[in-house]
């Protein structure tokens, strides 16, 4: 027995109080990534060239770090079984994130964004009444 | 453990008892942990959080000894918030 008093607290033991998740973040950041890589391409200014290098990198850190808590936080067993392809895509996207780094290729954050928006949907489909259509939306709305 | 219970509840537990399917227990883990038996057999427990998406259980860390279970939870005394 290792309870040591009558009265004591016990935990649910949950990453975060019924944990907020949502793609939503990383496809913001893969948007952000894209407008920075087209801004660049479209500019011809040396400084602001510079800026775009820079804030697209960071934004891809970012892209990177949201899809790692939802692969290792959000999604659980039962969720591979239904989406076998949960880790591969996961792996892919990350590895888009990083390639969406290095890269000042338009293309590359088109890939990052295609795959985010292929987990996205099966995000959808494992949380009832959540609606990644709407993010893809609002986040095209805003595409550079 | 959401929806089942809630932060801050106080809930009444007693240390003896038969541990059977369906029951929320406390555990002892690296800290008491309180989630439901889904399994047993007569040597470990299998537990799981009612909240599903987002519970760390036996899905993760396995399944726990017998002697681990600390409590039954018996009664709420408060819903919390």
């Amino acid at each position: 027995m290792k309870l040591p008093k009558l009265i004591t607290t016990v935990y649910a033991h949950c990453d975060l109080m019924c944990g907020v998740y949502d793609p939503a973040q990383a496809r913001i950041e893969a948007q952000s990534v894209y407008n920075a890589a087209k801004k660049y391409a479209d500019s011809k200014d040396p400084v602001f060239k510079q800026r775009a290098v820079q804030i697209k990198e960071e934004r891809a850190q970012l892209a990177k770090e949201h899809l790692w808590v939802l692969w290792t936080d959000y999604f659980k067993p039962e969720h591979v079984e239904k989406f076998p392809q949960l880790h591969d895509l996961f792996w892919r996207a990350t590895k888009a994130a990083g390639e969406a780094k290095k890269s000042m290729e338009v293309t590359a954050a088109e890939d990052l964004i295609k795959l985010v928006d292929e987990i996205g949907g099966i995000f959808a489909q494992t949380k009832p009444g959540y609606d990644y259509d709407a993010v893809r939306k609002n986040a095209e709305l805003q595409a550079a | 453990m959401l929806p089942t219970l809630h932060h801050g509840q106080i809930l009444l537990g007693r240390r003896w008892f038969r541990p059977s399917v369906g029951q929320i227990v406390v555990a002892w883990t690296d800290q008491p942990l309180i989630k439901r038996i889904t399994k047993l057999d007569r040597e470990q427990v299998w537990l799981e959080g009612d909240n599903v998406s987002a519970s760390t259980d036996s899905r993760y860390f396995g399944a726990l000894p017998r002697r681990q279970l600390e409590a039954v939870i018996i009664a709420r005394i408060t819903r919390g918030r």
